[in-house]
């Protein structure tokens, strides 16, 4: 994965994050969780974001999407267009373009649901066609026959696809991965950066790839932004 | 064969009938590191806690086999047994712990075979090598002032404190942040040498058991598919399996096109039979393997 990044480099600019600082107040005090964190993702580029518990990586994906405050002062560009990101309403233009896939498989899938209801609700949200929802299961390699199933019928590396297909199902040029292969087995870990590589080539996905793990990231990320603390500690190209 | 502190032999566990592992045999010497290496499912924790019968009563039952524990059977008493010759350490510190009783309480339980004068300066020795700064505090705190990295190792010195000669430790690290897996598996490690104490590590991470392990078993559906020295199985596997294992295992330097994912899933244990259980995902396939358990490669 590493070479294609690696030749969109001086591709356009579709990202650009200046300042992000975000604070969680709570009774036993304020907790500084990022720190004036800036940093640019180009298209095509697979940005790996790299720390240890607590150091900021997972706050950087919600704030991208409007899941937690912003502090004064940041400032939000994507593709060209200045985002405010004081504004909750402003997050809605930013989801259709980015989207999130999550770490837990067994955690974020609706278990109530069927895995064609949990791929179509955002085509629902949207008022769009729930057409979308099948061609998406088929392209990260689940079945017609899978359709009408709930999560609980599929192993830990089935549930991380339905989760990608949901992220996928509105077409977005950017998708966080935020530890999505963290609770997996190694060969389904190879699996899901193949399937995530076909699809970033396939859809012309930008990625944001949260994970504690260097191999990994130094495997898929053309980009690494190491945080410590809430703050960028390191920058590496690879 | 005298140093042997555990064999186990043609072991196989079933749950509700199904039977999950199958004819699981292996050694661990006095003093030995061994490490039981997969992948989710594959019975490496079913066997581990079928050692000191910890499997679940009554879907579960040993079908088979047999457990030697310093050469002798082990007995139906297993309160004789675990947490005193055999400790564990598992996956969940915060799980295995007590959250309404204080650490010292928890700690001075797992010394109540002593004779009470040298219960609490046993604990206090192993504290000062698990390199707690200020193991009085410790004593009075409660599991939930403390974090992950320092809960496990809490366990570890619980699980050493009786001074066992084998200690189980079930995936140790996985619930814990990368920069603290190490710490913690070199103070397990440590440890175990200090007090001649042998390991069995269970483990699905290749890195941990390559790192800290002498000999290693790889266990694929059930089944013991490869055993011997660390640096043998892992530098020349020979089993397809543990060779395809390897290949998806990301390390410094590999791209993604070196990472060969393994085609198709593992069985599930009801579609068990006889012949090779990797044989619908292997390269290597032959007409034999369909009723030959034991690889031809291995």
């Amino acid at each position: 994965m590493n070479a294609q990044p690696k030749a969109n480099a001086l591709m356009c600019e579709i990202l650009n994050i200046q300042n992000l600082s975000v604070t969680f107040r709570s009774k036993g005090g304020v907790v500084h969780a990022l720190k004036n964190i800036s940093f640019s993702l180009n298209e095509g580029d697979v940005l790996a974001l790299a720390g240890e518990s607590g150091s900021g990586k997972s706050t950087i994906a919600n704030a991208l999407v409007g899941l937690v405050p912003w502090e004064q002062g940041g400032a939000y560009e994507l593709f060209g267009e200045k985002i405010n990101p004081y504004k909750k309403k402003s997050f809605s233009a930013v989801r259709s373009k980015m989207q999130m896939a999550f770490q837990d498989p067994y955690s974020s899938l609706n278990p109530r649901k069927t895995v064609f209801e949990i791929v179509a609700t955002p085509l629902l949200a949207k008022g769009a066609s729930t057409d979308k929802a099948k061609k998406m299961l088929d392209l990260v390699g689940l079945s017609n026959a899978d359709l009408n199933k709930f999560p609980h019928a599929f192993s830990g590396g089935q549930r991380q696809r339905i989760g990608l297909a949901r992220a996928l199902v509105l077409e977005p040029k950017i998708l966080i991965c935020d530890e999505i292969t963290s609770a997996l087995d190694v060969s389904v870990q190879a699996q899901i950066l193949h399937l995530l590589d076909d699809l970033r080539k396939e859809l012309s996905l930008s990625l944001i790839f949260i994970s504690h793990d260097m191999a990994v990231m130094e495997i898929i990320a053309n980009k690494i932004l190491r945080l410590k603390n809430g703050e960028v500690y390191s920058r590496l190209f690879t | 064969m005298n140093s042997e502190i555990l064999s186990v032999r043609n072991l196989s566990v079933a749950f509700n009938g199904v039977q999950v592992t199958d004819r699981v045999s292996f050694d661990i010497s006095k003093g030995e590191i061994f490490a039981l290496m997969g992948e989710s499912g594959c019975g490496k924790s079913v066997t581990a806690m079928a050692i000191p019968m910890l499997l679940p009563y009554p879907s579960a039952k040993i079908v088979n086999g047999e457990i030697i524990f310093e050469g002798k059977e082990l007995p139906k008493n297993m309160r004789e047994i675990r947490g005193k010759r055999i400790g564990c350490v598992f996956q969940e510190p915060m799980q295995a712990l007590n959250p309404v009783i204080c650490i010292g309480t928890q700690l001075l339980e797992s010394v109540r075979f002593m004779p009470k004068e040298e219960r609490l300066k046993r604990i206090m020795e192993l504290l000062a090598k698990a390199e707690f700064k200020d193991p009085e505090r410790i004593l009075k705190s409660y599991p939930h002032e403390m974090s992950g990295g320092m809960l496990q190792r809490i366990v570890i010195c619980m699980a050493l404190a009786p001074k066992p000669s084998l200690v189980i430790a079930d995936e140790p690290t996985t619930a814990l942040d990368a920069n603290i897996q190490t710490a913690v598996m070199d103070l397990l490690k440590n440890l175990c040498k200090s007090e001649n104490a042998a390991m069995l590590l269970i483990t699905h991470n290749a890195h941990l058991a390559a790192e800290y392990s002498d000999r290693i078993a790889v266990m694929y559906a059930g089944r013991i598919a490869e055993c011997g020295k660390t640096t043998d199985v892992l530098n020349t596997p020979k089993h397809p399996y543990t060779k395809a294992l390897l290949n998806v295992v990301p390390t410094k330097g590999k791209t993604l096109a070196d990472l060969k994912p393994i085609p198709g899933s593992v069985l599930s244990p009801k579609d068990f039979d006889d012949g090779c259980r990797f044989r619908f995902r292997c390269e290597s396939v032959k007409d034999e393997c369909a009723t030959k358990s034991q690889c031809s490669y291995v």
